[in-house]
This record gives structure tokens, C-alpha cells and sequence, in this order.
């Protein structure tokens, strides 16, 4: 076990210097700059006065020079300043993460319990009826737009019926309410977003689920189960579904750096103060000290996961660890 | 404005509080001098704005994004401001002196003004303001608009000279830049200070706190020169999507917001608490052509565009019929707009009699050709404005009417800007200004502005705008420089490096509850600080401390 770990960890470091080049210079390749932003078509700025902030900003030196000195930097996880406002990259991305790892975490709380039960009760009644309304309607919620349901769940639940909040992630009321009341007020503003990340995503792992058992339970040692008198509830419920969970370690394993990376369109439609908001600003401004920042960090956990996968399904199944 | 409800509420002003009617009695002294509206003005209440972006700095020298400029509009004061009818009146300056030569300005400050911490504002504060607007390490988009300054100096605390290299007329309105305090900022480094997220200003409302990407809050300033705004709290929200902005104003869950054409024509049923709003942009829309291109360097040609499209359909179609054509380098509202410029109709037959004289001649499919070659060219524009795009498709097909092969090309914004406006490369551009209140636009029309990067990238030159361009930077007094501004209308108009299209209006939903609100010449909000809710219809329970 160990010798694989550390044989497949040794992996790492290439992938990820390999990410960092080609993030920085595609990054280069996107036309304009962080400069441009303020500066184009805006009669206030001359170009000299464009051209200073550049040099002062260290955009004008040549591009590998600039790649080195920030490969240096990032080694010892300074990320550099935003150039939009001036603040440490670092802690920008900190105050997004809470309300990123919160929805996420939860969205893929109800996916799995929801996937799960869904995929594997659909194994065990392959092609029956309630199989076919959930491929129905797992695939109705993947073809879905998140902004279209979205925007449904708010006209119904927010305008029309005022049960919830319509977006946002806190009330205006928030600094002034006792702690319990700021709890149950972040939990409303969740409800809504979890059900749309969680439901539209419902597709992919539970089909997983579904093929997966359908897989095991074709096995000899279930029917040998059976033969032997196991009851159903055991055989399907334990030792198929154990079986089952292998290929389920790996999917969610590669779920890592969703947690972090949060998503554009649902965090723009809700308000929510997440990560993904921040990425996509980033992008628009051509604020390259924050994009790099985010990008080595999602591709980091993308690897990361990877390697938490490998390493749990060598743990899962003996099989994998003496290839 | 002036609603069913308001004259309901006339009057009745009940009095509870013992500290409530001090502070009435204090108000009855400040509405002798606002002439303000019918209604007796009360404490409290919120308003909820909402916006696109968050703000990026909260310091008017730093940031010029739109969000940003609206709270540092409430939290700053500058020198001078506009007033409703876009004149340029004292804020933080009770008054000015220009020099007879237009050399020197003397601003006379104001001497009850206080921080918002409470340490007095003085020339000192000034003078600090203009040294980091020069300053080479400070990254201010605003630092051109002092170019020709000499220099600032402080007579006594309360009195400024600044002297010019040149007169510049202009430069008298760049001092409603937002003053900010010496003392807050003479430590740290100024770019990344952490007063640029919790300002200290002198305006009517003060900072309270700021939840980046969710929203800001402002309070009222109790210390304010005029005398504190009555509104309990200032509220910006970042709602990121245009949508959502309107099911949450129906929801009653933001008080303002700015409408799309076809959100302003929705039923009125949606609007059961908000008022709509419309009145000109400082913005106008045009379709530029590169003159150094030989399709459009003859006048005729330019001409015969003009009379080819239909702006009436273009606003109509576009904008809903919420926007006006106009004929010159101006917004609607501004001062400088030429009202006497006739419109250019739209006339198909007058553009292909032009199009003839000029030697153009249908061929065997009416496509129009001289010694050979088609009529034909290329409109770009940027990507991500759907109502450009829209314009650019509707002028295609009213030009492919005449005869004409038009393409249309849409680029990414910056590739657009550095590949093809910057390098001349173009032929055609559906594009939009907006400007500032001061009509000054030598950056866009002077001849000397044709290098790449500068505005006026369609290589206009006519020696008798740039004469008259640099007086109208030299004149002060609005009476001599709108004689000026309108002269310069005219001849453009007259000269067409573009084909002004519309002015589109701005659109905008209050609730109803407040009063106060009013559409002036330079928009709303120009009146905020006496913005107020009667008592009995404030919406939350907070009150002013």
C-alpha cells in the first residue's frame, strides 16, 4: 500500500507544474489586461498614465519573467495582490470559501442521498416502471438549466408564496438578530440553491449506482448467497451494495474540487457570496494574479482528488494495489 | 413628484417622542431654505439599492466602476457638484473665484465641515487630495483630468489657489472629485490602504459596513453640513443578475433599481409598489466610420447613410421607443446639446440620389458599384452588447435596401478595442459614449487625438473644430461656452464622421413609499439626502440614532 502511495504521489509534481504553465500562458493568450478594464475607452486615462500603472503593476516585463517571479512567490503561498482592489489575493478567496463549502457540501449531501437509493433501487427493479420514471426524471433535472429552474423555485416559493428569501445569503436584518435567528435565516437562504445544484445533478451518480449493482448482482457470489438462504433485504442491502460502492469511492473522490470550485451561474442568480462569483469576476477583469490563484487551487484538489481516489479504492479493493 | 398617497399623508405628522421633536423643530428650520416638497419630512426608514457589481474601492481617487461611484457619492463630498440643471455649484467650496486671465481658481471652503470622525476638513485635505492624484505610485484612472495643473497651494486653512498652465475650463469641474482625508491616509501604503474599505468622508452618509459580494451599508452622517439626511440606512445590495433584481423589487425586497426597456414596459401590475422613471442617459449610440478608409472619405457618401437609416425604427425597435435620435456629439440632457440641428429624415430615395452623384450605380441585382467594385464594407462591434448588436443588424438590412453589401463583425471587447479601434483597423463600428457632465470632448474630435489609443480613432480633422474645441476649453462661464459647444454641434453634424443615433433613456424604479424622488436634467438621486418616508408607511423598523 504505501510504496503505491508514494509511487502514484510522485505523479503529483509534474501534473502540477504542468497546470501551472499552461494556466499562466493561456491566461496570457486572452486578449486585454487587468489595466484595460479601467482604462479603455475612458477619456480620463492617457495612455502614459495607462502605461504607468502597467509598469507599477509589473505587466510590462516580459512574460516568462513575469511566470518565474510568480512561480517563486507561489511556493510560499503568496498568491500576490488583486489588482482590482488592491487586497491579498489570499484573503479574498478566504472570505468567499464559507459560503461556497457550505452550498456545495450540502448540494452533494442531497445528491448522494438522493442518487444512491434512487440508482440502486432502480437496479434491483431494472426496467420496471418506478426504473423508468426515475431515468425520466433524473435526465429531466440534468437537461435542465439551473437559471430556469432557478427562477421558477423563486417566483413560487419567494414571490408567491413568501415562504423563502429570493437570494442572497443573509437578511438585511442580519447583524441584529441573536445567533439562532442568523442560523435558521442562512438556512432558508440555502434551501433553494441546494435543491437546484442537487437535483440537477442527480443524473450522473445515480446512473452510476444503478450500473454498478446491476453489475454485482449478476455475480456468482450472488447467487450463491441467495442458494444459500440469505435473506433479500441482506444480500442487496450489504453485500451487493458494499460491492456496489467500489466505482461510488472514486466518483466522489473526483467531487473534491467541487466543494471548492463553486458554480458561476448558481451563485450569480441567488446573489450567493461564493467562490465561483469571484472566479468569474476575476476572469472579466483579467484580475491574473486572482485567476491564477483559483486555478492552481482547483486544479490542485482536481489532483488531489485523484490521488484520494486511487488511494481509497487501493484501500477499498486489494485488487488495484499490486498492478 | 407628487403621488395619490402623498396627498393623503399632508399634514398629518404626529409627534411622539420628546427627541423627535427636537429634531422636528431643527427640521422646519432646514426645509425653509430647501424648498422642498409638500409634506412635513420624517426620520427613518431603509432604502434598498441594488446593483450589478460590488464595489471595487471605496475611495473616489482609486475606483471609477459604477458601484463603487455610487456609495462614494453618498460618502464624499468634492469641492464642487451639479445641481439639478447640470450647473456647477459649491459643495465642500461655499464659493469660487476665477482669475480674469482663467488662471487661477481661489476656492473658498467651507468652515463647518467635519469628517466623519469628527476632525475638521481644511485645505490641508486638499492639498493631499491633489498630490496622490499626481502622485506617479498612486493607480487613479483621474489623473489626466490634473495635467494642466500647475499648482495647488493652501493661503490659509480655509482657502485653496490653484493655478493652470493653461486656462482650462474644464478642469473646474474635475474638483467634484470626492475629497479625501490627509489625516486617515498619511500612513500605509495608498493603494492597498484599509480605509479604501471602510472610507472616511465628509458626504451625507457614513460607512457602516461592507459584506463584499453581498452588500454595503451606509448610515446617515448626523455631523452633515446641510444637516442629516433623514433616511435611517442606505442599503446596496449586489444582486448580479438582472432578473432576479426584478422579482426581488416585487417583492419588496430592493426599493430602486434600473430597468431594462423591456422590464420598464412590463404590466403595471408588477409595479404595485415602485414608480418608473424615465429620462435621458448621459449616453449616446453612434455608427463611426474610419475616414481614412476611401468608401468613406467623400461627404456625399457619409450623407447618403444618414438619410438610409431609420433612427426612429432603431429606437422604436431597440429601445422600445424608451430613447431619442439626436444629431450631434452630445447627450440629450447636457447643456451643450444644439436642439436647433435639424433631424436628417430618413429618406431611401434622397440616399441613392447622393449615392448617384457620387458615381455609385446599381448593377444587374441593385447591389451599387463604382468602376467595379461593390459597396461593400464591414460594421464591427462588441461582443456582449445585445441592443449594439441589434443596431448593427437593423442598419445592415436598412443599408442592403440601397444597394449596400453590409458584414457584420462582432469581436471581444478587448481584442476589438486593441486589434481593430486602437490600429485603425476597421471600417465601420456601431459603438457608444458615455460622457461626463462637462461637454468638453477635445479627446474625441481634435485632430492631435489620432495616435493609437487615443479617442479619436475615426480620424476626424476639421481645422475649424479644433479651433473651437480649444476655445471652448479656455472659456469659462456656460452662456460663452454653450455658444461654442453649439458651433461645434453643428459642424460636426454637418461633417458626419458618425451617424449619431439615439440617446438612450435611463429607466429606473423607486418604491413608492418615498418622496422625494424627481427627474431633473442631470437624472435622479441629484436630491437624495432629502429623500424621506412618512411614518406610518416606513417599511423597517429602524430608526436615525
Amino acid at each position: 500500500m504505501i510504496p503505491f502511495l508514494l509511487r502514484r504521489s510522485l505523479h503529483l509534481i509534474p501534473t502540477l507544474i504542468g497546470i501551472s504553465l499552461i494556466s499562466f500562458f493561456l491566461m496570457q493568450l486572452a486578449p486585454g489586461g487587468p489595466v484595460d478594464q479601467i482604462a479603455d475607452m475612458n477619456p480620463h486615462v492617457t495612455p502614459e498614465a495607462k502605461a504607468r500603472i502597467r509598469s507599477d503593476l509589473g505587466l510590462d516585463r516580459p512574460i516568462p519573467a513575469q511566470y518565474v517571479s510568480w512561480v517563486k512567490r507561489m511556493a510560499f503561498l503568496d498568491f500576490g495582490t488583486s489588482f482590482t482592489d488592491g487586497r491579498p489575493v489570499i484573503r479574498k478567496i478566504s472570505e468567499r470559501l464559507p459560503a461556497t463549502i457550505l452550498l456545495n457540501i450540502l448540494s452533494i449531501g442531497l445528491m448522494i442521498l438522493l442518487a444512491l437509493p434512487i440508482g440502486w433501487l432502480s437496479a434491483i427493479r431494472a426496467n420496471s416502471l418506478f426504473d423508468k420514471a426515475m431515468t425520466v426524471l433524473v435526465f429531466v433535472g440534468f437537461s435542465m438549466p439551473t437559471y430556469a429552474l432557478a427562477l421558477w423555485l423563486m417566483i413560487l416559493f419567494g414571490l408567491n408564496l413568501g415562504w423563502l428569501p429570493i437570494s442572497g445569503w443573509s437578511s438585511l436584518n442580519f447583524i441584529e438578530v441573536p445567533l439562532w435567528r442568523k442560523a435558521l435565516d442562512i438556512a432558508q437562504h440555502l434551501i433553494m440553491p441546494t435543491l437546484v445544484l442537487g437535483l440537477t445533478s442527480l443524473a450522473g451518480l445515480s446512473r452510476y449506482a444503478r450500473n454498478s449493482l446491476l453489475e454485482v448482482i449478476h455475480q456468482d457470489y450472488i447467487r450463491a448467497a441467495r442458494a444459500k438462504g440469505l435473506s433479500f433485504r441482506r444480500v442487496y442491502g450489504v453485500h451487493a451494495a458494499r460491492n456496489a460502492l467500489i466505482p461510488m469511492v472514486t466518483l466522489v473522490g473526483l467531487m473534491l474540487p467541487d466543494i471548492i470550485g463553486g458554480g458561476v451561474i448558481i451563485e450569480t442568480i441567488f446573489a450567493y457570496p461564493g467562490i465561483g462569483r469571484l472566479g468569474y469576476e476575476a476572469i472579466m477583469t483579467r484580475d491574473y494574479n486572482l485567476i491564477m490563484a483559483l486555478t492552481v487551487i482547483s486544479a490542485a484538489l482536481t489532483v488531489l482528488g485523484n490521488f484520494l481516489a486511487d488511494a481509497l479504492y487501493a484501500y477499498a479493493d486489494p485488487r488495484i494495489r499490486y498492478k | 413628484m407628487k403621488t395619490d398617497t402623498e396627498t393623503r399623508r399632508h399634514g398629518d405628522t404626529e409627534i411622539t417622542s420628546p427627541r423627535l421633536r427636537v429634531s422636528a423643530s431643527l427640521l422646519a428650520l432646514l426645509i425653509s431654505f430647501k424648498s422642498f416638497a409638500a409634506g412635513t419630512p420624517e426620520y427613518g426608514d431603509v432604502y434598498v439599492d441594488a446593483s450589478i457589481g460590488d464595489a471595487s474601492m471605496l475611495n473616489p481617487v482609486l475606483s471609477s466602476d459604477s458601484a463603487s461611484n455610487d456609495i462614494n457619492g453618498q460618502v464624499f463630498n468634492g469641492l464642487v457638484k451639479y445641481d439639478k440643471n447640470i450647473k456647477l455649484v459649491g459643495e465642500l467650496a461655499g464659493s469660487w473665484d476665477v482669475s480674469a486671465n482663467g488662471l487661477v481658481l481661489t476656492f473658498h471652503l467651507r468652515k463647518n465641515v467635519r469628517w466623519h470622525d469628527g476632525k475638521p476638513f481644511t485645505a490641508e485635505d486638499v492639498l493631499f487630495t491633489y498630490q496622490k492624484l499626481r502622485d506617479p505610485q498612486v493607480h487613479t484612472p483621474f489623473g489626466s483630468d490634473f495635467e494642466l495643473v500647475k499648482s495647488v497651494a493652501a493661503i490659509d486653512p480655509w482657502t485653496v489657489r490653484v493655478v493652470y498652465a493653461k486656462p482650462f475650463a474644464p478642469g473646474l469641474a474635475s474638483w467634484g472629485m470626492g475629497m479625501i482625508p490627509k489625516h486617515i491616509f498619511k500612513d500605509g501604503d495608498f493603494n492597498t490602504h484599509p480605509a479604501n474599505r471602510a472610507p472616511i468622508g465628509t458626504g451625507p452618509y457614513r460607512f457602516k459596513e461592507w459584506k463584499t459580494a453581498q452588500y454595503i451599508v451606509l448610515e446617515p452622517n448626523p455631523d452633515y453640513y446641510e444637516g442629516p439626511p433623514y433616511l435611517a440606512r442606505y442599503i446596496y445590495r449586489i444582486i448580479p443578475d438582472q432578473s432576479v433584481q426584478f422579482l426581488e423589487m416585487r417583492n419588496q425586497g430592493i426599493d430602486s433599481l434600473g430597468l431594462s426597456p423591456d422590464q420598464f414596459k412590463a404590466y403595471d401590475a408588477i409595479f404595485e409598489h415602485h414608480q418608473r422613471f424615465r429620462y435621458p442617459s448621459f449616453q449616446y449610440v453612434y455608427f463611426g466610420f474610419n475616414l481614412r478608409n476611401p468608401l468613406f472619405k467623400d461627404i456625399r457618401v457619409r450623407r447618403a447613410l444618414a438619410f438610409a437609416i431609420d433612427r426612429q425604427t432603431l429606437v422604436q425597435g431597440l429601445l422600445l421607443g424608451l430613447g431619442q435620435p439626436i444629431t450631434g456629439p452630445y447627450p440629450l440632457s447636457s447643456w451643450a446639446y444644439n436642439s436647433q440641428i435639424p433631424q436628417i429624415p430618413y429618406s431611401p430615395q434622397k440616399a441613392l440620389a447622393l449615392l448617384m452623384d457620387a458615381g455609385w450605380r446599381p448593377d444587374a441585382e441593385g447591389l451599387l458599384t463604382k468602376d467595379g467594385t461593390p459597396f461593400s464594407f464591414t460594421i464591427m462591434t462588441n461582443q456582449g452588447n445585445k441592443v449594439r448588436e441589434l443596431a448593427a443588424q437593423v442598419i445592415q438590412q436598412q443599408l442592403h435596401h440601397i444597394g449596400m453589401d453590409v458584414k457584420i463583425r462582432i469581436v471581444e471587447w478587448s481584442s476589438f478595442i486593441h486589434q481593430f479601434v486602437d490600429k485603425k483597423n476597421f471600417e465601420a463600428v456601431v459603438l457608444g459614449w458615455s460622457t461626463g457632465r462637462d461637454p468638453d470632448n477635445y479627446l474625441m474630435w481634435h485632430s492631435s487625438q489620432q495616435k493609437e489609443g487615443q479617442y479619436n480613432f475615426v480620424s476626424y480633422s476639421n481645422p475649424e473644430v479644433d479651433r473651437l474645441l480649444e476655445r471652448g476649453r479656455q472659456t469659462f462661464g456656460e452662456k460663452k461656452r454653450q455658444a461654442i459647444y453649439w458651433k461645434i454641434h453643428a459642424q460636426i453634424a454637418a461633417d458626419l464622421p458618425y451617424i449619431f443615433l439615439y440617446c438612450p433613456d435611463s429607466l429606473v424604479a423607486v418604491h413608492k413609499r418615498f418622496r422625494g424622488p424627481e427627474v431633473a436634467p442631470l437624472g435622479m438621486g441629484w436630491n437624495f439626502p432629502q429623500w424621506y418616508v412618512p411614518r406610518d408607511q416606513q417599511l423597517y423598523p429602524v430608526r436615525t440614532p
